[in-house]
């Protein structure tokens, strides 16, 4: 399926930068030279007043525990191996060597995994797992995680893993998804034989007349790249699996009740016996708005190990996991009257979700809903569609829109 | 293969069994227990790892703890607890200079370096010092905040003229 262009009757008047005649009307007076409209609160306890952090002084002497600084006794350290291709079958791993390499406790492929449990942050895309199970999605997807004695040789059971690969059509165009492809990325997920994840289609008031009537009209195109949060933080997990049957996950996460809930579908215990702690998170901006596969990863470890087990990125892969602001191709139209009022905003966007749905839904409503700013905008369309695309997962940033 | 390093941190004389390539973030974090120190990215372009080795502000990711053997090591943890600060800290904490705290403690050795070679720093040397620290919550507007706050707190005396970085005290003899 793909995005038919929206029927142009309208004549496209493209505004000059300036018109001399345009009667600009301020929404209100200006305000007489060196008055600020904002004056400082005074006579107040708090209004006007800085208000330090609660944990203000735990953060600024290096006391406050983030996830990294938590050690439990007969810790594992784990890492993981992850995807070199963008989207590819995976037709074998063999993990003797890296088994047998002295200090490695376990390892864990999505080949021993359950394909049924899979989880999503949205109740309605549960299309993530824990590790790989027949294919990868994206370069930096999560294929195998290791478990050792020490970092060293984790890291060098990682190198030691051999993966076959069957190499798919890639598709690096969030366009690219619109049209029918040969190989989709999620067989079950996407539009008739498309990665459309979702379309939506919304509209007030009438904006073709609007446009037809307008004085003035523009019609743009817009890229956008996408952006990644960059938190300071890296993602950091610990899991344990207590001798009482209890699994306690310590995460790096914004979102400690959905990673609750993602463990109880993935792990299938009940959500009792699962305890999610969130100790200091060294920023997110939405980049740990997701429960991870990862996460749900190590905490599969830790039950197998029976030993607490620490996953620490390195900044390569914080970025590889993504979840940054979508990319998208947007064209936006806009119709305005002499003075200056908009009357109408069209738009049409083609927004990149990436390898998996994860907000996916959300943003793509929310780019259309959000677009109108602080505007009074009385016509609107528009026309998105989410489409996945074979890299990094795409979700909330700094909100949740692209 | 393991070695004894003897590390002066905080003021405290240490032996650490470390390999020959040890980082000494790895060793202030894990042997030490010293997780004030924080790690970002591993290759010197945050500057969350920032400690100081005698007196100066170094990447603790970028340094071989053997090359900090036999040195002074200051992290954040030298400086102040939560109920005596030390007047960067506490500035940093009222001013608003630390959001989520992760590049903090970088922050507070960088100023600390700083405003012991200058103790009373203009915007332009305020933003050249912090240039290697990244903070992805304030802003830095805060933070150069804190860091005058921090200056005026440490000040002896009334503010004076900037002294020329380059004129050590020794010139005078």
């Amino acid at each position: 399926m793909t995005l038919e262009p929206i029927p142009d009757k309208r004549k496209a008047v493209v505004v000059p930068d300036v018109d001399p005649e345009a009667k600009w009307r301020p929404y209100r007076e200006p305000l007489p030279a060196g008055e600020h409209p904002h004056r400082p609160a005074e006579g107040f306890k708090l209004l006007g007043k800085r208000v330090p952090l609660i944990d203000g002084p735990s953060k600024v002497s290096g006391q406050a525990v983030y996830t990294d600084d938590i050690q439990l006794p007969n810790m594992l350290v784990a890492k993981m191996l992850h995807s070199t291709r963008p989207h590819a079958r995976i037709k074998a791993i063999d993990a003797t060597d890296a088994r047998n390499l002295a200090g490695v406790v376990d390892v864990l492929t999505g080949l021993e995994l359950d394909p049924t449990r899979k989880f999503g942050v949205l109740p309605l895309t549960k299309d993530e797992e824990p590790l790989a199970l027949e294919k990868v999605r994206f370069i930096g997807d999560y294929v195998a995680i290791v478990a050792a004695e020490d970092e060293w040789t984790a890291k060098e059971a990682v190198r030691l893993l051999k993966v076959t690969y069957e190499d798919l059509p890639s598709y690096l165009k969030p366009s690219e998804g619109l049209k029918p492809v040969p190989e989709k990325i999620h067989p079950d997920i996407g539009i008739d034989q498309s990665n459309v994840q979702k379309h939506v289609d919304q509209e007030f008031g009438r904006p073709d007349e609007a446009f037809r009537a307008a004085d003035y009209s523009v019609r743009r195109k817009w890229k956008f790249q996408g952006v990644t949060h960059a938190f300071t933080e890296p993602h950091c997990v610990i899991a344990h699996y207590t001798a009482a049957g209890r699994l306690v996950v310590w995460s790096a996460t914004q979102v400690p009740h959905y990673v609750h809930r993602a463990l109880a579908e993935v792990t299938g215990l009940p959500m009792h016996r699962i305890q999610v702690i969130r100790p200091q998170v060294g920023g997110g901006f939405g980049g740990k708005s997701d429960p991870f596969p990862f996460e749900m990863a190590t905490a599969l470890l830790a039950m197998r190990t029976r030993r607490p087990v620490k996953l620490l990125f390195d900044r390569e892969h914080s970025f590889y996991s993504g979840r940054g602001r979508h990319p998208t191709e947007n064209e936006f139209a806009l119709a305005m009257d002499r003075q200056g009022n908009i009357k109408a905003l069209e738009i049409e966007a083609v927004i990149d979700g990436g390898a998996f749905a994860s907000f996916g839904i959300i943003s793509t409503y929310y780019n259309g809903v959000l677009s109108m700013g602080p505007y009074k905008v009385p016509n609107f369309r528009y026309r998105a569609a989410a489409s996945t695309r074979t890299a990094s997962p795409r979700g909330p940033c700094a909100g949740t829109a692209p | 293969m393991n070695k004894i390093l003897k590390l002066t941190v905080n003021g405290v004389a240490r032996e650490v069994a470390a390999p020959d390539n040890a980082i000494l973030l790895d060793v202030l974090r894990e042997s030490c227990r010293l997780t004030g120190t924080k790690r970002g990215c591993d290759m010197g372009t945050c500057g969350c790892c920032t400690v100081l080795i005698d007196g100066e502000n170094r990447l603790s990711c970028l340094t071989l703890a053997a090359q900090a053997a036999g040195k002074e090591i200051t992290t954040v943890e030298a400086l102040g607890t939560p109920n005596r600060l030390h007047p960067i800290q506490a500035a940093f904490s009222e001013i608003g200079g630390s959001q989520c705290g992760f590049c903090t403690p970088g922050f507070i050795m960088t100023t600390k370096a700083l405003l012991d070679r200058n103790p009373d720093p203009d915007d332009k040397e305020i933003r050249e010092a912090i240039s290697g620290n990244l903070c992805r919550c304030t802003g830095y507007i805060k933070i150069i905040d804190a860091v005058k706050v921090a200056a005026k707190e440490l000040a002896p005396e009334p503010a004076r003229p900037t002294p020329p970085i380059a004129a050590p005290a020794r010139r005078a003899k």
